[in-house]
């Protein structure tokens, strides 16, 4: 089991490494550069902003300095007015995201693993239906479209209702305006839940390990939970964890509705031009180790399940 | 300034539109009133966007228009616009500068009675100071740019680059020392230039001419604007800063005017999405939006009428370049008549929806003496009128246009209208035989066909782009279509005129704005009047406009919006109607 880790943790670091070059390499290769879409910008000003950030070196030093800097746990200035430390820039925000994605994250597990598990149960009954019904409902309604619904405050309605006028919570400031954003986007992956567990708990059912459990005389309910369940759990979180990743990078368009002081925002306004090179190299390096970290818990997680595969 | 508050967002902004209409996004009458005692809490909440500049305290490296204004708040300027922006009212300083005949030395005296937070005397050393900040090559200030006319500026900002950068005078050793910037007693600086700038005092207005404390600078490092460590000089200094989330300020009781200062606390909520901005004010939860950022021009018909929702016009432009070096355009005439080709008033009043004024100068109205400049034009686009079908057919022939030629119109896709704008105007000139092929692109990728780093190749026909004054002088304009500034990638229509610079240094050498204005106007005539070279077509003029509470008062009156955007926050004061 610790060789298993171990080796995977060991993969890891070759991941990570390309995927800066990569994230570098294509940050560079934008047709912008900073500093020189704005005319204003005296020459002797834009050789100072040019030389704070080094973007007159050669390529490779570029990268060099780039890793240096992040190992050291600079990710250096945004090139943003104002050219704030980045990494300030991100710990000031990063936390609110983690806590909304994780609380999130917890909320949609539970639901939707719980819907999941009903749904399979009760496999083409009316309960079944409604379930399904609704998650792919609140799989098909994007986001931005449920935040901007939510804040609002109001929906046309063909006559007779007309108007429906209403006052949801949202932003930031506690955790009755926090109950918003959360369960906007804890709605938006719940759906994944429901769905892979129903259909990986309905074919766990099918398995003779279920009919010889029964057949040994272990009741329905421990059949189910210490069986079909847990062998189903296995697609559950194998998936779960780029899903947790999602959470942090989807939530933007939340936080931006819903005013919650997150650090995806910034990922959108690093793209707006002219491109914010170090933001959006420090975030995209944070996500890949996001995963990267992800995928490793959820290894080690699926090992514990299944312990044949760490064997392998 | 360099506003990109439009930007931010946009497709975010257009996403979120689609859902909004769906939703619907009626106003609540916020219910005027007309007392005006004063109500039992005087707490603002103004909402900002969110951007990283939100975090930036330290004067000179802020650039968003609410970030400078905000800090307004904090630190203050030398001078302010009055009202209508129409003249300087001094405000850190005694009195409007005291300029030499030579036009050559500004000597400003600061008001006696002006003292830091911590109750330390303003003095002209921190005057000297701030001037050293701004222009230090560590501190990165954009609007740098605008102090490099002031003696050994541009040598202590450039560095060792000071003989490639500093071309037009004699350097000094580039130290901070050397700058033409020194106190000659505690409270007067005076200022040494390099040539006449006429609207130097105006520049003193910016955020880059701040006095700044050293001694808390240099303890602190760039954690003095932290707000345990910050010591301002305004009507308000900093109490609290939550990232992305609000930015507190309260009364500085050793602020000069304290007691006129009505406002006790301003709190400036970090809002980006307008619509949710809106929906808060809706709700009640922020009184004032900051200008442009809380409606959607989708959404401004809708509250167009209310008595919360103000505009005026602002001191921007919108303009479609024409490049003079390409062969399609070389012909003045075929400029002009591309120029009143285009349906103004269909452009505002369906495209851009926002109340914005179709123009026939480059220089926007707002602008001190704009009446004596728009004369130059005399009104050959007909702006107000729509498009000269006939007429501009007639200029086409007259200038030899192939029908078969194609125009190329490039323009940033990512910011506000602009694509609807070029779509328009593909129609409107379909309508006299010119045929465009529009090329989107994005705000900084424009500068790989040259705009804003070198001339702009010669395949490129027409750029769509605006300008915002720096400060209220036509020079402002006039600039843009100078030889110099074809290197610079700044005169998007490579339009180079001997005449035209002729006039143009002649005007850079009076100091008198009356008699300034007059070659304003001959520059002007040469630009878009019935003999003009035309190139650049003026589109429209901007509105700013937002929405504000009417309980909240300025100088005791209705909130008015600035032509500069600007707000000045000791002049506000909220009327008991917010109570009931």
């Amino acid at each position: 089991m610790f060789a298993y880790v171990l080796r995977r943790a060991l993969w890891s670091v070759p991941v990570i490494l390309v995927s800066t070059f990569l994230a570098f390499a294509l940050v560079k290769e934008m047709p912008s550069e900073p500093f020189t879409d704005n005319p204003k910008l005296a020459p002797s000003v834009r050789d100072n902003l040019r030389e704070l950030y080094g973007l007159d070196d050669p390529y490779l030093k570029q990268y060099a300095d780039f890793v240096t800097d992040l190992v050291q746990g600079d990710f250096g200035l945004s090139t943003k007015p104002g050219h704030r430390e980045v990494r300030e820039v991100i710990t000031e925000t990063l936390p609110t995201s983690m806590l909304l994605g994780a609380c999130a994250f917890a909320f949609a597990a539970f639901i939707g693993i719980g819907l999941g598990v009903i749904s399979a149960l009760k496999a083409n009954g009316i309960t079944d239906y409604v379930i399904t019904f609704f998650a792919t409902m609140a799989f098909a309604l994007p986001s931005f479209v449920v935040a901007t619904l939510w804040v609002s405050g109001k929906i046309y309605l063909p006559p007779p209702i007309g108007t429906l006028q209403f006052e949801f919570p949202y932003g930031w400031d506690s955790w009755g305006d926090r109950i918003g954003p959360i369960l906007v986007l804890g709605l938006s992956i719940m759906p994944y839940f429901t769905r892979l567990v129903r259909s990986s708990m309905l074919e766990a059912l099918q398995q003779e390990y279920i009919t010889t459990s029964r057949a040994k005389g272990l009741s329905w309910r421990r059949t189910v939970v210490r069986h079909a369940l847990r062998n189903s759990m296995i697609p559950t979180v194998i998936n779960a964890g780029p899903l947790f990743a999602f959470v942090l990078t989807g939530s933007f368009i939340i936080e931006r509705i819903m005013i919650v002081p997150g650090v995806a925002d910034l990922f959108i306004d690093a793209f707006d031009s002219p491109v914010d090179s170090r933001m959006v190299l420090a975030t995209t390096v944070l996500l890949s180790v996001l995963i990267v970290v992800l995928n490793l818990i959820v290894d080690m997680i699926v090992a514990v399940l299944d312990p044949r595969i760490a064997r392998d | 300034m360099s506003v990109n508050l439009r930007k931010i967002g946009a497709t975010l902004a257009v996403l979120a539109s689609a859902a909004f209409i769906a939703a619907g996004c009626g106003g609540d009458d916020e219910g005027g009133g007309g007392s005006s005692d004063l109500a039992a809490s005087q707490d603002l909440v103004i909402q900002i966007g969110d951007e990283t500049e939100a975090g930036v305290f330290d004067p000179p490296k802020t650039s968003y228009l609410d970030t400078v204004n905000r800090n307004s708040a904090l630190f203050a300027a030398l001078y302010r616009y009055n009202d209508d922006a129409s003249e300087l009212v001094p405000y850190a300083a005694a009195d409007l500068p005291e300029i030499s005949e030579d036009g050559l030395t500004y000597t400003v005296k600061l008001r006696d009675d002006a003292s830091w937070s911590d109750g330390k005397a303003l003095t002209a050393d921190d005057l000297v100071y701030g001037i050293q900040h701004a222009l230090d090559p560590a501190t990165g200030a954009y609007f740098a740019s605008f102090m490099l006319d002031i003696v050994g500026a541009c040598e202590f900002n450039s560095g060792k680059d000071a003989a490639k950068n500093c071309t037009d005078r004699e350097l000094t050793d580039g130290k901070p020392e050397s700058i033409g910037v020194t106190a000659t007693d505690d409270q007067t600086v005076e200022f040494k230039l390099n040539r006449v700038v006429p609207w130097f005092d105006q520049l003193m207005t910016l955020q880059t001419f701040t006095p700044l404390r050293r001694d808390v600078i240099e303890k602190f490092g760039d954690d003095w604007t932290d707000p345990k460590n910050i010591v301002t000089s305004g009507p308000f200094t900093l109490a609290s800063y939550k990232p992305k989330s609000e930015i507190v300020v309260t009364k500085n009781d050793e602020f000069w005017g304290a007691d006129d200062v009505e406002l006790d606390k301003i709190t400036f909520r970090m809002i980006s999405e307008p619509k949710t901005a809106y929906r808060e004010f809706e709700r009640g939860r922020i009184d004032m939006a900051f200008p442009r950022t809380a409606i959607d021009a989708a959404d401004v018909a809708k509250v167009k009428t209310e008595d919360f929702y103000v505009s005026a016009p602002s001191t921007e432009t919108q303009y479609a370049y024409m490049n003079t070096r390409s062969p399609e355009l070389a012909d003045p005439k075929v400029r002009q008549a591309i120029a009143i080709g285009i349906d103004r008033p269909s452009l505002v009043e369906n495209v851009t929806q926002r109340g914005d004024k179709p123009m026939n100068t480059i220089t926007p109205s707002g602008i001190p003496n704009y009446d004596v400049m728009a004369q130059g034009s005399q009104d050959f686009i007909g702006a107000e009128d729509g498009p000269n079908i006939d007429k501009a057919k007639g200029l086409l022939e007259e200038g030899g246009w192939d029908a078969n030629d194609t125009i190329d119109v490039y323009f940033s896709s990512d910011s506000g209208s602009a694509t609807q704008v070029a779509e328009q105007m593909q129609s409107d000139l379909a309508k006299i035989g010119v045929k465009l092929e529009l090329k989107p692109t994005s705000g900084d990728v424009l500068s790989t066909v040259g705009f804003g780093i070198s001339p702009v190749k010669e395949s490129v026909n027409i750029v769509l782009q605006g300008w915002v004054a720096d400060y209220l002088d036509g020079q402002n304009y006039y600039q843009l279509f100078t030889c110099d500034a074809v290197d610079v990638g700044l005169n998007t229509a490579n339009y180079c005129s001997e005449d035209y610079d002729k006039l143009y240094a002649e005007a850079l050498k009076t100091v008198d704005a009356d008699d300034r204005a007059q070659i304003y106007k001959e520059l002007e005539a040469k630009l878009t009047g019935p003999d003009g070279d035309m190139p650049a077509a003026p589109l429209y003029q901007p509105t700013n406009d937002t929405v504000v509470a009417t309980y909240v008062k300025q100088g005791g009156e209705k909130f008015k919006i600035a032509s500069t955007g600007l707000i000045y926050y000791d002049d506000l004061s909220i009327t008991a109607d917010k109570d009931s």
